[in-house]
């Protein structure tokens, strides 16, 4: 490989890096906003704004139903529901320690 | 006569999901890494890749300059001439599938560089490994495979015109879309030309490389080595340049989003925080805009006396949309937070029947013509669409008598041109005029272009216009070429692109979706279909349209009427100007004086040319010219349907001029029609066109059966389409530079796809020409006569509604008619139980089949299948 290509390839590198922590921070609200299907895409059309973070965790909590489990829109909604709440508290709680962090 | 009546619907689809409505920020990206790319391809009908440069810049400094290239479409000898090349020049070489998937595709996904080239979509699908077309939604756009590596997504490209594509990576595990710039879409927006090539488009921005020139293309040569790579520098400065020009106007969005000067428009609406029709409270709801959009017909265009030399000036309206917008009081509508409706027939009736020309001329009146009427036509001159010559494809709108049993909506505009031209007031049932209440909270000071705007206070239309006026003024006291001369130059320019781009194309902006769906189709009365959607554009707003379009007929009837009064007509029309004999020029420039909306001193019905000779055939196809010491010296031409042939003698000679001075020598009988068949018959009529669409694409697969991809005509290849000679058959064949050549070679039909070959399917040029020399006016009732044309009288036609009319030149050579006619069911089956055995018979449909369907149609009509070859025949 020429002299060139391998500069380039080092500078590439550079900028990816770059970009890699530039993209920690919120970018783009495409990224970060997620419509969420609560009874899950084949029951039902109702989907709902929520963060990204927020619909990977409910998603996980609604794939550990079964199958068989799965085609009930109503246990559907209720997990989304609960995993929601539980989200709203781990919200809460961390806001809380944020808070007594600071008094310190 | 009975005959067709088209108006235009709005249509809602029945079960529309709504989008969650939250906007999502865009941000702003400055783009600081670039890779620029451009190819070179073998010079026969495949086009296939030999060869491309690129370079990838970081913050304005080079990173990389490499050439690539394809061994398996380059000879030996060519191959070790580019080896050598950049050994001595110490440029990197590499072949296509590195080059893709080391640095193409490293670069554009995981650095998100902005990959640039001009005609874009070309360049692009000269790298491809295969084709495919979307899916779905999407099945207009082409799936272009680069790589066989799967993780590579694809690349989709959606061809909207010569100028416009949509480009993006295919679906991909980042959800990112890439970042495509297309420079040939923004240096075309800019200059206002859609024919700009690169070297053009250097010229116009004052680029200081410009393209090179070469002898001989596609055979590599260290010169032609050196000419492709100043190519790639060439369009590096255009993006410079264009860039520079683009941040002139304060737009702020991304560069990659601007595909047209109506999205300038539409950002700089939003910069103003306006917001669209659909967003406000109105009493505008669907059953109006339905009405409203009924109401929509074109600008007006006609030759009024055909092939008769006359002596004509030519006047045109000063900025004629922007200037009724602000006449009629339209911005007021436009950051209006709610739109009010009044019932006022009783008044309108009386205004009618008190008004003269004179009144016309208080530009105060013109406020209060933003009204829609319904009307029993009765021998009234109104606007009306119709495929005036039977079996015709097109449709057209002439300004004719007509009477209808039932009601139909007109702007009061059109009905006041009605009262001047005949000198009757129409039956009105009803006349409801539209109020602009409150501004929207949301309007915000801009800056646009240099100028501060507040909504709130200027009107922003008036202020463009009068801001341009005074930066003409500016420019004109520099000389030609000095560096201010042309700064200001460009700043004009640029108000009048925001201008006209905030005025009106964007209110009647509709998309056809590419699928069916159960709709309601409202226009005259509503009804429901399974049909395309057109969706609306996002300020979509008929009001506004409407009353423009109709603002300027009347305009125009006023001219029409003033020259009757004085036992004189008009030569010709189109849309915002108007030929009338010579003697009337000035009086007719004073007497639209008072209507100019703007505090500068201008004319605002302008002489563009005085004392020319007109001989006009039809709409559009016209021509201007004076005798010069016994010969004819053309002045301006206009070719409307003969525009898209090539130049048959492959030349810089300006045929389409030479076109005319045959058709005006045989007029004045210095030629005969045996010259112009001895001078044309040895050439055919062919325009080439590239292969842009999946449709279009779909055509060559009996020719590309079974071949390499190498051996095929591939997406944006270019062919060249004939006009078909009497047959049915439209000849399609690959592209040589031997243009006139290819009639001997076999070609592919275009609506069988099948391949036939022989002279006798191509019309000649000899037989275009004359055939144009006689093309009827057919708006009017004597269209094939010569002198002066006298309206038709539509009686009782068959009213019929349709989506939007799309006429670009690809549809306009291919004779494509792409125009939706909405049908209910209870119409269709109507017209499928009633059809005569003649009518069967044109539609070419068999008698056992069409019976067939008749048993199935009546057994079950919930479940017949309207997707049949033998149902779209008969419902054709």
């Amino acid at each position: 490989m020429s002299e060139k290509l391998i500069r380039y390839r080092a500078n590439r590198r550079e900028r990816v890096e770059d970009l890699n922590k530039n993209t920690a921070e919120i970018k783009d609200g495409s990224d970060i906003v997620e419509e969420h299907h609560i009874q899950s895409r084949k029951n039902s059309e109702i989907k709902i704004p929520i963060c990204l973070a927020c619909h990977n965790y409910i998603t996980d909590k609604q794939n550990s139903l079964s199958v068989e489990q799965r085609k009930d829109s109503k246990l559907l909604a209720l997990k989304s529901i609960l995993a929601m709440l539980e989200l709203t508290c781990e919200h809460f709680r961390f806001l809380i320690e944020k808070e007594i962090e600071n008094d310190k | 006569m009975t005959s067709k009546i088209a108006i235009r619907g709005y249509t809602k689809e029945v079960n529309k999901k709504e989008k969650p409505n939250f906007q999502i920020k865009e941000e702003l990206l400055e783009h600081k890494r670039l890779l620029i790319f451009d190819t070179e391809t073998t010079d026969d009908s495949f086009q296939n890749l030999k060869f491309g440069s690129f370079i990838i810049i970081d913050n304005e400094k080079e990173i990389l300059k490499a050439i690539f290239y394809s061994p398996e479409n380059i000879p030996h000898n060519e191959e070790n001439i580019l080896k050598q090349y950049c050994l001595q020049n110490n440029i990197p070489l590499l072949i296509t599938k590195e080059f893709i998937e080391n640095i193409l595709y490293p670069e554009l996904l995981e650095v998100q560089t902005l990959c640039i080239g001009f005609n874009l979509p070309f360049d692009l699908s000269r790298l491809a490994i295969h084709f495919g077309e979307g899916r779905y939604a999407h099945k207009d756009r082409f799936s272009v495979k680069l790589s066989e590596n799967e993780f590579l997504p694809r690349i989709k490209i959606k061809h909207i015109d010569s100028t416009m594509s949509f480009i993006g990576f295919a679906q991909n595990r980042k959800k990112f879309k890439g970042h495509f710039l297309d420079l040939k879409t923004l240096a075309s927006i800019f200059s206002d030309n859609k024919h700009i090539t690169l070297r053009k488009a250097g010229e116009f921005f004052g680029c200081n490389i410009l393209k090179g020139e070469t002898e001989e293309h596609g055979k590599i040569t260290p010169q032609y080595v050196q000419y492709n790579l100043q190519d790639v520098n060439a369009t590096y400065d255009l993006y410079l340049k264009i860039l520079k020009h683009y941040k002139m106007y304060d737009i702020k969005a991304p560069i990659t989003k601007i595909y047209s000067s109506a999205t300038l428009g539409k950002y700089a609406l939003k910069q103003m925080g306006i917001q669209p029709l659909s967003r406000i409270n109105t009493k505008i709801n669907a059953k109006v805009k339905g009405q409203l959009m009924s109401a929509y017909f074109g600008g007006r265009c006609e030759v009024k006396i055909r092939k008769t030399p006359i002596e004509v000036s030519v006047l045109d309206f000063l900025s004629m949309y922007p200037s009724l917008t602000i006449n009629m009081g339209l911005w007021d509508f436009i950051i209006s937070k709610n739109i009010g409706e009044k019932e006022v027939t009783e008044e309108i009736i009386k205004f009618l029947e008190n008004l003269k020309l004179e009144d016309l001329r208080n530009k105060e009146i013109w406020r209060s013509f933003n009204v829609l009427i319904e009307l029993e036509p009765d021998e009234d001159v109104l606007p009306v669409r119709s495929n005036y010559l039977e079996n015709a494809y097109v449709l057209n709108v002439g300004i004719n008598y007509i009477q209808y049993k039932d009601s139909l909506f007109y702007a009061l505009p059109d009905v006041i041109a009605s009262v001047l031209l005949t000198g009757k007031i129409p039956k009105i049932k009803k006349a409801v005029r539209f109020i602009p209440l409150d501004k929207q909270y949301t309007l915000q000071k801009a800056n646009i272009l240099g100028l501060e705007i507040d909504p709130n206070k200027d009107n922003f239309i008036k202020l463009l216009i009068e801001k341009r006026q005074e930066f003409k003024q500016k420019r004109d006291t520099f000389q030609n070429d000095s560096e201010d001369h042309k700064k200001l130059d460009g700043v004009q320019g640029a108000l009048k692109i925001l201008a006209n781009s905030t005025t009106y194309g964007i209110f009647i902006e509709v998309i056809i979706k590419e699928n069916s769906s159960d709709l309601i189709v409202y226009s005259k009365d509503e009804f429901f279909a399974r049909q395309k959607a057109e969706e609306e554009g996002k300020f979509f707003n008929p009001l506004i349209a409407v009353m423009q379009v109709a603002g300027a007929r009347l305009l125009m009837a006023m001219c029409e009427r003033y020259l009757q009064e004085r036992n004189s007509t008009h030569v010709y029309m189109d849309t915002d100007a108007c030929y009338v004999p010579s003697s009337f020029t000035f009086e007719l420039r004073d007497f639209f004086k008072p209507l100019s909306p703007y505090s500068f001193e201008a004319d605002f019905f302008k002489i563009e040319k005085e004392r020319l000779l007109f001989y006009g055939i039809s709409s559009k196809r016209y021509v201007l010219y004076k005798f010069q010491n016994g010969k004819i010296e053309i002045v301006d031409y206009k070719l409307h349907g003969l525009g898209h042939l090539l130049n048959p003698y492959n030349n810089g000679v300006e045929w389409q001029k030479q076109i005319w001075g045959d058709i005006l020598n045989l007029h004045y009988g210095f030629i005969t029609q045996q010259d112009i068949i001895e001078k044309y018959s040895n050439f055919y009529a062919l325009s080439k066109l590239a292969v842009s669409t999946p449709i279009l694409y779909k055509r060559f697969n009996s020719f590309n059966k079974n071949k390499p991809l190498n051996e095929q005509i591939k997406p944006f290849n270019f062919f060249l389409v004939g006009q078909g000679n009497k047959t049915d058959i439209k000849p399609m064949v690959s592209y040589s530079k031997n243009a006139q050549g290819s009639v001997f070679k076999p070609f592919i039909d275009y609506k069988s796809g099948k391949i036939f070959k022989g002279l006798e399917y191509w019309k000649s040029l000899a037989d275009t020409i004359l055939e144009y020399a006689n093309h009827p006016e057919s708006k009017f009732l004597n269209g094939s006569q010569n002198g002066i044309l006298k309206r038709r009288h539509l009686k009782d036609g068959e009213i019929t509604v349709i989506g939007k009319e799309t006429k670009n030149i690809e549809e306009q050579s291919l004779k494509v008619e792409r125009i939706i006619e909405y049908k209910s069911e209870e119409e269709k089956i109507k017209k499928i139980l009633s059809m005569s055995v003649g009518e069967r018979k044109e539609r070419k449909v068999s008698k056992s089949t069409y019976s067939e369907m008749k048993e199935r149609l009546k057994k079950d009509p919930k479940n017949f299948n309207w997707k049949t070859k033998a149902v779209k025949k008969i419902l054709s």
